[in-house]
């Protein structure tokens, strides 16, 4: 039987201030003897927020532990290379000696040298570009 | 980065109190938040629904209490008290201090620190976060039903266990 000294309606006024370290022996005899102001007074104390925040520059502190972001690597580049070479060996190994082939082949091999040097006058920018930074 | 930041500052706080009140602890929060958020920004390339971050944080932090819990299990500074229970130890006021004090709330934490991490977990998103069984469920990646049994075995134990702590307070005063 919850302690009748104390009904479960003014039980529950109490239960705050209760929380907050203020002495309510009343209540504590209430509480020993009734379950449900328990459990009233339980979930009252788990619905409390610690009082705790994130310190100052939390915030920076991670940020300056996260990698250093990189460029978007991009594999279309390479691959097309990669299809750009295939269909030269396949012209140069099939090739019958006609006009049209021959003409491919040369445009191929021209084709090569300038994909080639671009690609080396931007890996060049590219260096130049990283050294400032 | 910018995005990342503004992530940091807006969950920051959130992080934190669960922190403390999974762990028990106040100190020493400040690696496992930062761990919190780092297993974040790796795992946000791969996330797509950007509206979702704190239930995914929520789940990133049991993660990292968990791993915390077997860390130091492996380095012998953690009691279990059953094979079920995941208890940090760690310097609080202890049981008599707490029956001097009459202090309920910091009674209810030590109690909530023998029932075991998952039970914790599901009375701090619950009670302190306020979320619906279902996002629990979620975050869990458990059944609905699971969720609501161990709500209910946690809740029930720990106002046992709160019970047999108001009487001792009653006898010793």
């Amino acid at each position: 039987m919850p302690d009748i000294t104390l009904n479960c309606a003014d039980a529950r006024r109490q239960i705050r201030a209760y929380l907050t370290g203020e002495a309510c022996p009343s209540l504590a005899a209430h509480l020993s003897e009734c379950d449900g102001c328990r459990l009233a007074c339980m979930e009252s104390a788990l619905k409390e927020r610690p009082a705790v925040t994130a310190p100052p520059r939390f915030a920076a502190q991670v940020l300056a532990q996260l990698p250093a972001e990189q460029p978007e690597r991009s594999w279309a580049p390479v691959a097309g290379v990669i299809l750009f070479a295939l269909l030269g060996v396949i012209l140069w190994w099939r090739g019958d000696g006609s006009a049209v082939a021959q003409a491919l082949l040369r445009w191929q091999v021209l084709s090569a040298v300038a994909v080639l040097e671009t690609g080396m006058a931007l890996a060049w920018l590219w260096r130049v570009a990283t050294r400032q930074e | 980065m910018e995005d990342f930041a503004a992530i940091i500052e807006q969950h920051q706080d959130m992080v934190f109190r669960i922190l403390v009140r999974l762990t028990g602890e106040r100190d020493g929060m400040e690696d496992l938040a930062q761990e919190v958020f780092l297993r974040l920004h790796r795992a946000l390339p791969h996330f797509r629904n950007r509206a979702k971050v704190s239930t995914f944080l929520y789940r990133i932090i049991v993660n990292v209490v968990n791993d915390e819990w077997r860390r130091r299990q492996s380095s012998r500074r953690m009691v279990a008290i059953d094979e079920d229970t995941q208890v940090l130890v760690h310097p609080g006021a202890g049981p008599e201090e707490l029956l001097e004090k009459h202090d309920f709330q910091a009674a209810l934490e030590e109690a909530m620190q023998q029932l075991p991490l998952r039970d914790r977990t599901i009375l701090t998103l619950h009670y302190q976060e306020g979320r619906k069984y279902e996002e629990i469920a979620a975050i869990l990646d458990v059944p609905l039903g699971t969720v609501k049994t161990n709500l209910f075995r946690a809740r029930e134990r720990l106002r046992g266990m709160m019970g047999e702590w108001i009487s001792r307070c009653r006898i010793s005063h």
